[in-house]
């Protein structure tokens, strides 16, 4: 399978504090030097917490925010030295789903204008473009008289549905869905979810879908890829991610995700390993989790590691290979 | 029941809007025992925040009908004058919401807020601060003393929600509601805040009303749940009743749409259709029509009470063993 997304130490860099000379500045790298393949047809699910720079990522790979250093490319094309007109292009092949259904919309233009809105700038006719949206809506199983309808008029599931027909309309090959149904009830989350694997499979496409659910991605989920701080710390099979992770990081988050059953409920205390730390104690030359992690050898404190395969195909970014029988705690 | 803290006989509120009185809750009958986890659950707009602020007499709107009883230790709240609320609230019935940046005043240290707690209880400043700080120890807030100096814009969304527990548990109230109060964080702080409300049920004996819409937190923490649909109270039993043997065609449905296997294994399911919006008096079941297994009596008779087992029950018109 062809890889549409390859990303090699991308780095998004932002200063966080003012200097009156360069030294003085402070920075903080939202995305370090972070390395991701993604192939075509696959489901890759990116979790971390809030502040861990995977919106920021998605971001890059879009084209709305610079990337500092590295490289990115998107079915092939660079996208870090790209010119402004063949990002136009570039966007045609990439299509973006938020979380916020509402923001997703234009509150003044009815259903069809906003769905229309790509087509025409790229120069389509408008009775192409209305045939056009008419047809995504029938692809998000809406009716056509929602084309007239203005986004406060719909429900926050229809919205979503909507704006998921607008991404769909350029006959995208990759989606990449921003926390997609965290703003959802439960009823209209499982309609969604079910909404995004049928065109997957139908229009064979790749979807990047960043969440914090982990539920969520362990339902529509290929590969799973963890970032924390700032960096890819694991990334692998969904199975194995999920039954064997490797990175501490992973395996204390996996801890802490509310089980779905009652008789899986944990009694015991536990302990986070990260503290809602921020990303200005990042450091370069160490392991983000150096001074909490239980399993921190001394090299930890010096060297940052690299993502390192550990079985075919599940990598971590760890110093101290994390005996098989600790993971399961 | 006789341990029961707070019990609520056939509630409804009704709210006036244009077209006529909405009817937020209908009909809903529950008790919560002393020391009990109860979960009340359901999607936006069930009802379940409202019977939150009807239980605190928040609401000060005069659009707005009440039906049915409260009684919080014997006494109907619906009933109470304002003065007799001002008593129970904090001290009697205490209550977190989902953004603690709400109920937290910008311009004063959270210290400060948590000692004014203190001393509208006759706390004098020097002994307020120093429970202050052991409340804030207490819902592990590291480097507290420091900490009681910070501003709520200073502190991280977990700190802040927190100092509100912190602040709530000022006054030992003896039921804590609260309404969704992890949404906005991250797992690992939402887990730990879960933690500390476990924990301080255990230790002080306070019963716990938690309003939420996330089943992982109803099956990591209660004792007791609620399962809410357009304003009524369908299902109610104990979280392992409800998990295992959920019986009201809404709830069954809703507990299979959770996001719980892999897409291998199939599907999850969805449940077609919206939420009706019901004004003035409904007759039936509000599930009726996106119910699969509705028969003609759903649309004109309203659900009777079916019993499913020891305190599990659901109000439908099936028969229990169908």
């Amino acid at each position: 399978m062809s890889v549409v997304i390859h990303t090699q130490d991308l780095t998004k860099r932002f200063q966080i504090a003012p200097g009156l000379f360069r030294r003085s500045a402070r920075y903080v790298n939202a995305v370090d030097r972070v390395s991701l393949d993604i192939r075509e047809g696959e489901i890759v699910g990116l979790i971390g917490e809030s502040g861990s720079g995977k919106t920021t990522l998605a971001r890059v790979l879009l084209g709305l925010t610079p990337a500092t250093e590295g490289v990115a490319q998107v079915n092939g094309r660079d996208i870090v030295s790209v010119r402004r007109a063949e990002l136009r292009k570039m966007r045609e092949d990439v299509a973006v789903v938020f979380q916020d259904p509402a923001a997703n919309l234009n509150p003044r233009q009815t259903v069809e204008s906003s769905i229309i809105r790509p087509l025409v700038i790229r120069g389509m006719k408008k009775a192409e473009a209305r045939r056009k949206a008419a047809e995504a809506l029938e692809k998000v199983k809406l009716d056509a008289s929602y084309l007239r309808a203005y986004p406060h008029q719909l429900s926050g599931g229809q919205q979503q549905r909507i704006a998921i027909a607008r991404a769909m309309v350029l006959d995208p090959r990759i989606m990449i869905l921003d926390e997609p149904t965290s703003a959802l009830d439960i009823s209209v989350q499982a309609q969604v979810l079910n909404l995004l694997l049928d065109l997957q499979e139908e229009y064979h496409l790749t979807y990047l879908v960043i969440t914090h659910d982990i539920n969520v991605i362990r339902y529509i989920a290929d590969r799973i890829a963890v970032m924390y701080m700032g960096r890819l710390v694991e990334i692998g099979a969904a199975d194995d991610v999920l039954e064997h992770p490797i990175h501490p990081y992973t395996i204390n988050l996996e801890q802490f995700v509310p089980a779905l059953d009652p008789n899986r409920r944990s009694d015991k205390r536990r302990s986070a390993l990260t503290e809602e730390k921020t990303l200005a104690s990042q450091r370069p030359d160490a392991c983000i989790l150096c001074e909490s992690c239980p399993y921190a050898v001394d090299r930890c404190a010096h060297a940052r590691p690299e993502l390192t395969e550990y079985t075919p195909g599940h990598f971590a970014a760890c110093n101290r290979r994390v005996n098989e029988d600790d993971s399961s705690k | 029941m006789n341990d029961a803290l707070l019990e609520v006989n056939r509630l409804s509120v009704g709210y006036k809007v244009e077209d006529g009185w909405l009817s937020a809750v209908h009909d809903v009958s529950f008790a919560i025992r002393k020391g009990e986890f109860f979960a009340l659950v359901g999607e936006s707009g069930c009802g379940k925040s409202t019977i939150a602020s009807t239980i605190m007499r928040l609401s000060l709107d005069h659009n707005e009908r009440l039906e049915g009883e409260v009684r919080f230790e014997g006494h109907d709240l619906i009933r109470a004058t304002e003065p007799e609320m001002e008593a129970i609230r904090g001290s009697g019935i205490g209550m977190i919401f989902q953004n603690p940046l709400d109920s937290l005043n910008p311009v004063y240290t959270v210290g400060w807020q948590i000692d004014e707690a203190l001393r509208a209880g006759g706390m004098d400043a020097r002994s307020a601060r120093k429970r202050t700080v052991e409340l804030m120890e207490a819902v592990q807030i590291p480097d507290a003393a420091r900490r009681a100096n910070a501003f709520p814009h200073e502190l991280s969304g977990g700190m802040r929600q927190r100092v509100m527990i912190a602040m709530m548990l000022s006054r030992s109230p003896r039921l804590l509601i609260a309404d969704e109060p992890t949404t906005a964080l991250d797992v690992t702080v939402e887990a730990q805040i879960l933690e500390i409300m476990k924990d301080m049920r255990d230790r002080t004996g306070a019963s716990v009303l938690m309003i939420t819409h996330n089943f992982g937190i109803v099956a990591e923490t209660a004792d007791h749940v609620g399962i809410m649909y357009a304003g009524e109270l369908v299902e109610c039993g104990s979280v392992y009743e409800i998990f295992a043997r959920p019986s009201h065609p809404y709830s069954f449905a809703l507990l299979n749409a959770l996001p719980r296997r892999r897409k291998r294994d199939g599907r999850i399911q969805t449940i077609e259709g919206t939420v009706p919006r019901i004004l003035g008096e409904s007759r039936g079941c509000r599930f009726a029509n996106r119910c699969p297994r509705a028969m003609d009596c759903c649309r004109t008779e309203a659900p009777p009470r079916r019993e499913l087992g020891a305190d599990h029950w659901m109000r439908c018109h099936l028969e229990v063993n169908a």
